[in-house]
Parts: C-alpha cells; structure tokens; sequence
C-alpha cells in the first residue's frame, strides 16, 4: 500500500511534466530535450531565495517556488522566441531541432554547474507531519502535491480548451501552415506552449524537490520516465500523458518495491518498448499515418 | 598560374567504380599521400603528450565514424553508442588473454550482435522515440555494468594490462592510426556502395524505399550491426590504450559527447566525422584550465551548426574548397 502511494505521488510528478513534453511535441513536433533544464534553472533560483529568509513558513515556500517556476518559464519562453524559431524560419527540421534542444539542455547544465556549483542541495520539506484518510496514512507532502498538480491540470485544461490562444495552439498543432496564414502569430503562441510546459514542470521540480538531493541532472531521470509515459498514453493527447505517467509512476514504485530497485529504469524502458510495439500512437493517440 | 589551375578540370563520373574511387586526381593523390604520411612520421617528433591527444582522437574518430553510418547515412537517431562503446570496452578488458588483435576483433562482434538486438526496436519506432528507446539501452548497460562486480571488477573499477609487443605510445598510436584508416577505408566502400545508398533511401523516405523492394527491417539491422562494430572496435581500442575502466565513463554525458562530434563534424559525411572527432578532443585539451567552460563551447557549437550551417565542420571544408578551386568567382 505504501508503495502505491509513493508511486501515485511520483506518478502525479511525472504527469506535470509529460504535459509540458506533450505541449511542445503537439505545437512544434519537437522533442524538447532542454525541457528537464529550464526548470532546474528555476529551482536553483527558488533555492536561493529560500536561503535568503531565514524563518520558512509557507508564504515564502510559495512566494520562493512561485518565482523560480515563472522564471523557469520565463527562459523557455525567451530561448524559443530567439533560437528555436529562428531554426524554423530557416527549415531546419523537428529532428535537427531536437539536436538543437539537446545542446541548450548542455548548455544549461554546465552554466547551473558554474553558477551554483556541482554539489548536491538538499531542499528542506515545507510540510511535515502524517494525517489518515479512511484509514489510509497519508503524508502531508502527498496531499499538497496532489491538489497543487491536480489544480495545475484543471488551469491549463481552461487554457487551452476555453481562451482564444488556446484555440490559437490547438489550430498550430493542426496545421502549421494553414493557421499561419490564417493571422496566428505563430512566434508568440507557440512560445506560449514553451511558456506553460516549463511553468508545468518547474512546479513539478520544486514539489519535488525535498524528495531528492537537487543537482542539475535531478529532474532528468523523471523527464526520461515522463517521456515514457506520454509515449504509454500518446503523445498528441494530454489526457493520455497524465494517465500514462500514473501508470509508469505506479509501475516503478511497486517494481523497486517488491522487485529489484537497482534495475526499476531499465524494467520501465522495457515496459515502454512493449507499449511502443503494440500500439505505437498510444493509448489515446490517433493512429499515425505516413506519407510518400 | 592560370594554366595551372585550368588543367584541374571536374572528372565527370561514368561509372560506379569512378564513384567509389576515393582519390579522384593526381593532386588529390599527392594531399592524402603527404597528410597520411605526416600523419605517421610527425609523432615521432613531438612530445608524449601530443601524441596522447592524438591517439584519443584517432579512436574517437572510428567511433564517430560508426555512428554516422548509423545518424547520418541512415538516419536512425541512437543514444546506444556509448553501450557499444562500453561492451567494446569491457569484452576487450576480459578476453585479452587472446592477444590484443583477436581480442578487438571479438569486442567489435560482441558489440554487433549487441547493436542487432539493440536496432529491434527500431523496426517500429522513428526519430525521437527511436532515440528514447537506445538512451533505455545505454541507461540499462550503465545499470548492468555498475550493479555487477564479475564485470566492472568492482568497487576498484577494471585494470587492464598491455599485452604483446605494443606498449609505447608511438606504437600504440601507429596501430590506432592503421585501424582507423582501415576502418574509413571500408566505411567509405560502405557508404558508396549499393547497401550505402540503400541505408540513405530509407533515411529519405522508408515507405518510398520499401516500395521499391529495399528489404528495410534487414538493412535497418545491418546499419545497427555496423555502427557498432565500429563502435565496439574503437571502445576495445580507449580501453586498451587507457589501461583502466569505471562505469562512470559510459554515462550518458558520454553519449551526448559523442552525439555532439557528428553534429558539429557534419551529419552525413565519412570525413567529416574524423573533423568532428579532433574538433572534440581538441577542445577539450584547450579548456583544460577552464573544465567547466567545456560542455558551454559544444553547446553553442551544436545550436550554432544546426541552425546555420547543417553539414557541419565537412561542409564548412568543402565551401572553402570550392571557392578556391574557381577562386576569381564566386
């Protein structure tokens, strides 16, 4: 039971990060490697406001990872509008960009090793204490991640179902073209999708956080994971990325738990192949078709 | 000085062996023969440390080599090589008892059996899945390798011993040198052969190459079986000429190192993967002082290369190339 938790916590982790992966490759068929990187930029920044208070109530953990997720999304924003775009314009393609994310991803991992340093950071917990439910223990730290992601979901579900540059996005990820020449500023939208997935992911990282020692590879075993979960439940679907993060997040923990846990990220790339070989699109997926 | 230069015409091809011919003309003849040679004779007059640098880069290079068989002529995006690498590594590391030239060979067959179950999964998948998929190889290999002392030798890491008569630099150097050139030799034939230009039919289109009778699935796994040989022969080389082995150095740092050298040397091209080889060593030892600058340089070099100029350090070359040959134009 208690792996079951563990593995719902991290599975509500990986959905918020999926969705950002999922975001991007719906607007821009890019498979953002920098995606992991741009919210630990902002956690580090988060860390460092944190040590500038000493007493740490709630309203600074909240005011400390409130900022470093905005400015987390802040430079996603900024390295789609100036770089990744410029690539576009120039008909790079999906693939040659996807090297080009794998090198800002470099880029940022280094400069977080210059600026803050290569040794690991521990983040203190901002809840404590255990409480049951049905006659469930559940931690604190469970329940505020729960709500947080389950919010964050519902708000970006608004977003993009409800508000014009939601529609706009959704018209992008249909055609490209088409909606370009329909009067969509296609620079500023899609750096929007850039924008919400690393907000989605920098709060993923900060609730995170306390759970491992952050260095800046933390969040790139969980985007590795989330990946997988959004290939499990599709990765044109939203929906099916939160459900596949679940299922990898539930999978994991049970499989380290009763298993083996030196081999539980290889156990789950193996889970995804077989996925991937079944069914390629996903569970939510629509089939893929390919043209001459 | 004009006669001189009108007598270098374009050789017209007219036929296929003109295709394979990598020495096109008698002054290109002269440039590979004097660059081969300066390339064996130099080293016996520098130092120790120069030739270190170079052996580093001449092994590097036949793994690069290998894998832009795999990324660039046939376009399937793999993270794996660092596995090969290491499986290289460590097959070298204990079968030496052999000697060391069975021992390479059977480190880059062991790494092609490997790379043939590794390349299965590329049946189904495509670009960033593909390229997900291998990372889960290099990922279980790092895994396997650390979790089990029978092969990493344990908590110490793997020492390896200099067998047979090759044991000072130079001579080291001498038979890295001979197995690269025989290896670019033969990924050259590769590449302008029928099988190259079917691995570059299926990186252009596979449906359009599967209508045209190309078995896929066959030639999807000989480009994996390839690769790796390459990249399991040139593991068993870095391992025998480092002397020592840690799981640490086939994480996956590694393989976005080695992803980087065919991106800046030039995706696509046999020569341009041996550029792109030095280019990374080179850097290396220059920001030696400076150790964390090094992955920042890479970066801005791949986003540099990919958005403005996608056939890397090999296009660069034979953009200056050209606009000697017919230097008052342009």
């Amino acid at each position: 039971m208690d792996y079951l938790i563990a593995g719902i916590q991290v599975g509500f982790i990986y959905a918020l990060v999926s969705l950002g992966i999922v975001l991007v490759y719906r607007a821009t068929r890019i498979l953002n490697f920098a995606h992991p990187d741009f919210a630990t930029f902002g956690i580090f920044i988060a860390i460092d406001i944190l040590d500038k208070y000493g007493d740490k109530s709630a309203w600074v953990y909240i005011l400390a990872g409130g900022a470093g997720a905005i400015l987390s999304a802040c430079v996603s924003f900024i390295i789609y509008f100036f770089i990744i775009y410029e690539g576009q314009k120039r008909g790079v393609s999906p693939l040659g960009l996807t090297i080009v994310t794998i090198g800002i991803a470099y880029f940022f991992q280094s400069l977080e090793i210059i600026i803050w340093g290569a040794d690991p950071k521990a983040v203190p917990h901002f809840v404590s204490g255990k409480f049951s439910l049905m006659g469930i223990e559940l931690t604190w730290h469970f329940a505020v991640i729960v709500v947080v992601s389950l919010t964050i979901m519902f708000i970006l579900y608004l977003l993009i179902m409800k508000t014009r540059l939601g529609i706009a996005l959704r018209a992008i990820s249909q055609n490209l073209d088409a909606s370009r020449t329909l009067g969509i500023n296609v620079r500023f939208v899609v750096g929007f999708a850039f924008f919400l997935s690393s907000l989605a992911s920098g709060i993923a990282g900060i609730l995170i956080a306390p759970v491992y020692s952050v260095d800046q590879f933390f969040l790139f075993d969980p985007f590795l994971k989330a990946f997988i979960g959004a290939v499990i439940g599709g990765l044109d679907s939203p929906p099916g990325a939160i459900i596949g993060s679940l299922i990898v997040g539930i999978t994991e923990s049970l499989f380290g738990g009763y298993v083996s846990i030196k081999y539980k990220t290889a156990f789950i790339f193996f889970i995804g192949l077989i996925f991937l070989g079944i069914r390629p699109e996903g569970i939510f997926g629509k089939e893929i078709k390919e043209r001459v | 000085m004009i006669s001189a230069l009108k007598k270098r015409t374009v050789r017209l091809k007219i036929d296929y062996l003109d295709d394979w011919r990598i020495i096109q003309d008698r002054p290109a003849f002269i440039f590979t023969a004097v660059s081969v040679l300066t390339l064996f004779i130099l080293p016996a007059f520098v130092s120790d440390y120069i030739i270190h640098i170079l052996t580093q880069v001449v092994i590097y290079s036949i793994a690069v080599l290998g894998q832009n068989i795999l990324i660039g002529y046939t376009g399937l995006i793999s993270f794996g090589q660092v596995g090969f690498w290491g499986v290289g590594a460590y097959v070298l590391a204990h079968s030496l008892k052999l000697g060391l030239i069975p021992a390479i060979f059977l480190a880059g067959v062991t790494a092609a059996v490997v790379g043939a179950i590794v390349g299965v999964p590329s049946l189904r998948l495509k670009g960033p899945y593909l390229a997900i998929a291998t990372l889960g190889f290099s990922v279980a290999f790092f895994q396997l390798v650390q979790n089990t002392p029978a092969i990493s030798g344990g908590r110490m890491g793997l020492f390896i011993e200099r067998v047979w008569g090759i044991d000072s630099p130079y001579e080291l150097y001498c038979l890295s040198l001979s197995l690269c050139i025989l290896f670019y030799l033969w990924g050259y034939r590769i590449v302008k052969s029928n099988t190259g230009r079917i691995f570059v039919a299926i990186r252009d289109s596979e449906v359009a190459a599967e209508s045209l009778g190309v078995d896929v699935s066959r030639y999807k796994i000989l480009s994996f079986m390839i690769s790796s040989f390459f990249t399991g022969v040139a593991g068993g080389l870095y391992a025998y000429f480092i002397g020592y082995l840690e799981p640490t150095m086939f994480n996956i740092t590694e393989s976005i190192l080695m992803f980087s050298a065919i991106v800046i040397g030039g995706i696509g091209s046999v020569f341009g993967s041996a550029l792109g080889a030095a280019f990374v060593i080179v850097i290396q030892q220059i920001f030696v002082a400076l150790k964390e600058f090094i992955p920042i340089v890479f970066a801005i070099a791949i986003v540099l290369v990919m958005i403005f100029e996608q056939h890397g350090l090999y296009g660069r070359w034979i953009k200056l190339k050209l606009y000697f040959m017919n230097f008052p134009f342009r």
